[in-house]
């Protein structure tokens, strides 16, 4: 007999919707969506109930009016207002004036109008019906107005909490370039950024992520001169997800990152507002979390890891292959020294070998126990100096530098070679601008050594090809993440291993697909005046410096409404 | 619909068919060809060239002419499914073996030059492991690393012949034209039996991004290889003369040797392992792709990766198995040309040749014209 049976659920399906039922919001829905009521003491009441007496609470209720015959409550809570504003612009005009004026007196029935449209001279107030929705303002730092008999509430934008001012950034710290660095309030970055892109098409989007913190999550980006595709995905990666609390921008980073087991970092963060414009400006989008000083751009390539923003302040050429050289050397050193000293020595020049051979003499060690052991005590080192009391610092260095150091070749534990080895890989690791690139390459010196130690140079150039195919299957929002070195795009390379002059980059990164290639009008390269010889002075006043005059930038209309002009440097 | 879904450019398709064939055609020729041609094995690059070029033209009529399909897809279409799978797994499994042979080559080099204690199978199962992680990365990944890492190669080789030039003696070079027509023929079908190894882009030609461009690809090829190879063989003869190249196993590496620069930088043959392992490991990879890729079309499967594991074994085995020491895999190489002549130039003609008849049968227009 044929039976239309049901297709079972898979295991995984099955886990899935038991999870999901246990997955419960942790405040139930229907009080949320709650009408506010016309009593005002109910209303206080269900305040104080969802908050539980917590103590940050501040419920004042107050009778005002000719015949202080109307009741109104105000709700707030403590540390997030403005109290200063909050009586200034909220209490003192309903306290003070009880008349508007001759034909509008206060009364029970008109007082919540009177009191939105003409009292209450704060510039940002909203007006709500559902207890959620007011929630929400409230713990956002809106004050809670309510008036007896009204189904309503005011929420006059009262914020103002103790935040840190605008600090030099600590992380990512600089010779030339502005001094400012975000800060923990979101606003506050989001007005260092558009203060350096005046255009309204910089747009802001906010999110709320977060079952439990709520946190205000922003992306940023140019519209028009980004690929609207990277920003749909952007939105769509953090829409789905789905978790209790973001605190700090590196917890959505898990969530969104492309591949999700990879050592290698597969988004940009800075925590200076001058990187996220220039990322902007090049058709990148940010993504801005409350509370915390560092933010997120997407797409980000490797190359990008060995580029400061600094370098577009200060022009050297040397500081971009400085760095190149520097990750190999973290990358290959260690593993190089361990190669040669116990397979290849021949390759050593013989008065070298001789001299290494002369420090290794007592080393009861093999030399990839030995490397790996002083590696292992540097990361121990640092790993110590970065979590330890600043005031015990210098110890550690004492410690580090002397005992570990001397002491250890002095009692013949390591060779003085292996401790330049290391000190050296220590010095370039940190030569790397991005500090989680940094640790991720000095991550892989560890595998690197333990080839080396086993199969010689054959292991090293085995575990670069690892290394090199593993990076070029990882993407970022779709970029593959050597790009520009592969897929190749030579035109490029112009900012990868040395940084052109501003004029020479006349165009946006290719495969981020700006809709708006062209950054700047070509051939600005800069000429000496043309020598006339007959009216010299005047050449040089009218000649501008450029060959064409400034032709090319006047004939030159950019795509967007609002020229930004990158070639320029802030102004 | 074909299994491979990643795209790759122009560029990268011809790094990755070019390393392909240099990468053991660097080791062996030089010295099998100064044995055969002695000092006038340049005759042979040339007539080794000009062959590989026409071979080219019908790979990339192939490819351009069924822009979507891989070679196994439109044996298929061709030959009706039962011969058509049939040359598609002839095709695997040619480059299954001629794979086990340059992974043997290479293991071969590493442990005779480089670390000679260590045995063969560690870096026997080093090579297939690296290679089974690139394939199975899939080919827009090492197409990728393939399209640095070639020209780097290339460029380091080039400088360490460059190097030795105060070395070489070129007198060796003289007198030219001396060896009988058949011989310099004999030299050069062996040379082009390694141009034939080509036939590789014909697996992955429909991944290119836009396959109507891609037919330079064979005289570029021919190109970029008669250059490197002229190069390596007039180094290696200059060096060492005809005779004693002839003797030599490994020709090229024993040229890197003689490298040295300002009393300091001596003795770095070792480098060059790097460069073998790089291209050998990209070459490697290339085959054992075509071949997994061959072997899923065969059996319509949907996906190759499965297949990757259990061929990297084969591979890892058949490397060790194939030959009992380095005079068989020289012995070997004696016979190589009319192994890859019949079977590789033998698919390829054929289907060319069926290619053409039914163009002609339709009034020379096929269902799939361009």
């Amino acid at each position: 007999m044929l039976r239309k049976v049901r297709k079972p659920l898979k295991p995984s399906e099955l886990k899935m919707r038991k999870i999901n039922a246990r997955l419960q919001e942790l405040q139930p829905k229907e009080v949320l969506e709650r009408p506010i009521s016309r009593d005002l003491d109910y209303n206080i009441k269900l305040m104080k109930d969802l908050f539980g007496n917590s103590s940050d609470l501040v419920v004042r209720e107050f009778h005002f009016g000719s015949d202080k015959e109307i009741r109104v409550a105000l709700v707030f809570i403590d540390g997030l207002v403005d109290k200063i504003s909050l009586s200034e612009a909220v209490l003192k005009p309903l306290l003070y004036r009880t008349i508007v004026d001759e034909e509008r007196r206060l009364l029970p029935g008109n007082a919540f109008e009177l009191i939105r449209d003409w009292l209450i001279t704060f510039a940002s107030t909203k007006e709500v019906d559902k207890v959620g929705d007011l929630l929400d303002l409230v713990l956002a730092g809106f004050a809670a107005f309510f008036v007896d008999g009204f189904e309503y509430a005011l929420a006059p934008e009262v914020k103002g909490w103790k935040d840190r001012s605008i600090e030099e950034p600590k992380t990512e710290s600089f010779i030339r370039g502005p001094r400012d660095g975000f800060t923990e309030t979101l606003r506050t970055n989001t007005a260092l950024i558009r203060r350096r892109i005046r255009t309204p098409r910089l747009r802001f989007e906010m999110y709320q992520v977060g079952r439990v913190t709520k946190t205000d999550i922003c992306v940023a980006y140019v519209d028009g001169l980004v690929n609207p595709a990277t920003v749909d995905e952007v939105k769509r990666r953090i829409e789905s997800i789905d978790t209790d609390s973001i605190l700090e921008s590196g917890y959505l980073e898990d969530f969104i990152k492309d591949n999700a087991w990879t050592p290698f970092t597969l988004l940009d963060r800075t925590e200076r507002p001058d990187k996220v414009a220039a990322a902007l400006v090049e058709g990148r989008v940010a993504i801005l979390v409350d509370n915390t000083p560092f933010v997120l751009i997407v797409p980000a390539v490797f190359t990008e890891f060995l580029q400061s923003a600094e370098d577009y302040y200060e022009w050297s050429e040397s500081a971009r292959s400085l760095r190149w050289l520097a990750i190999l050397i973290t990358l290959t050193l260690p593993s190089l020294y361990v190669a040669l000293t116990t397979f290849h020595q021949e390759m050593i020049p013989t008065g070298l070998a001789l001299s290494m051979a002369a420090g290794r003499e007592g080393v009861p060690f093999p030399a990839v126990m030995e490397a790996l052991m002083m590696e292992i005590t540097f990361d121990l080192l640092r790993e110590a100096g970065t979590r330890m009391p600043r005031s015990v610092g210098q110890t550690l260095g004492v410690v580090g530098a002397i005992v570990l150091g001397q002491a250890a070749v002095m009692a013949g534990i390591v060779s003085p070679f292996i401790v330049i080895v290391v000190a050296l890989t220590a010095v370039t690791s940190f030569l790397i601008p991005n500090y989680s690139a940094s640790l991720t390459i000095r991550l892989l010196r560890y595998p690197m050594l333990l080839l080396a130690g086993m199969f010689g140079l054959v292991g090293v150039f085995l575990g670069l090809m690892v290394i090199l195919l593993h990076m070029a299957s990882l993407r970022s929002f779709g970029v593959p993440y050597l790009y520009p070195i592969t897929p190749a795009v030579p035109a490029e390379w112009k900012d990868v291993f040395y940084r052109a002059p501003w004029w020479k980059m006349d165009l946006r990164p290719l495969l981020l697909r700006s809709p708006n290639r062209r950054r700047q009008a070509p051939g600005q390269r800069p000429e000496p005046p043309p020598v006339r010889p007959e009216r010299e002075t005047e050449a040089v006043v009218e000649g501008g410096g450029r060959k064409d005059g400034a032709g090319g930038n006047r004939n030159y209309t950019s795509g967007m409404e609002n020229k930004v002009n990158t070639g320029k440097g802030d102004d | 619909m074909g299994i491979e879904q990643g795209k790759i450019s122009r560029r990268q398709a011809l790094f990755l068919v070019s390393n392909a064939i240099l990468a053991t055609m660097v080791l062996y020729v030089p010295a099998l060809l100064a044995q055969e041609t002695g000092q006038d094995a340049w005759v042979t690059v040339i007539l080794a060239g000009a062959g590989g070029v026409l071979y080219g033209a019908i790979v990339v009529f192939l490819g351009a002419r069924f822009p979507d399909k891989n070679l196994v897809e439109y044996s298929i279409e061709l030959l009706g499914p039962w011969a058509g799978r049939a040359v598609g797994m002839v095709f695997g499994l040619f480059f299954l073996y001629l794979n086990g042979v340059v992974i043997r080559e290479f293991s071969e080099l590493l442990v005779s030059l480089v670390m000679p204690e260590t045995p063969l199978v560690v870096f026997d199962i080093l090579i297939v492991s690296l290679a089974a992680y690139g394939v199975y990365l899939g080919l827009e990944v090492f197409a990728r690393v393939n399209e640095i890492l070639f020209p780097t190669a290339l460029f380091v080789g080039l400088g360490f012949i460059a190097l030795a030039i105060p070395e070489m003696e070129f007198y060796h070079l003289k007198p030219a034209l001396v060896h009988s027509f058949p011989a310099l023929l004999r030299g050069s079908v062996l040379l082009l039996s390694f141009y034939l190894e080509g036939t590789a882009l014909l697996m992955f030609y429909p991944a290119l991004r836009r396959p109507e461009e891609g037919k330079p690809i064979s005289y570029q090829v021919g190109f970029i290889l008669a250059i490197a190879i002229l190069v390596d063989i007039l180094g290696v003869i200059a060096m060492f003369g005809p005779e004693e190249a002839a003797r030599l196993i490994f020709p090229t590496f024993e040229l890197a040797k003689t490298v040295h620069l300002g009393g300091f930088v001596e003795r770095i043959e070792s480098l060059i392992v790097g460069i073998w392992i790089t291209m050998g490991g990209l070459k490697v990879m290339v085959f054992y792709y075509v071949s997994v890729l061959a072997f899923a079309e065969s059996w319509g499967l949907r996906d190759y990766r499965p297949l990757v594991l259990p061929t990297g074994m084969i591979l890892a085995a058949l490397a060790v198995l194939e030959f009992a020491d380095t005079n068989q895999i020289r012995t070997f190489f004696r016979c190589v040309p009319a192994f890859t002549v019949t079977v590789l130039g033998g698919i390829t003609v054929f289907l060319y040749l069926i290619t053409l008849i039914r163009a002609k049968r339709t009034g020379g227009k096929t269902d799939k014209d361009d």
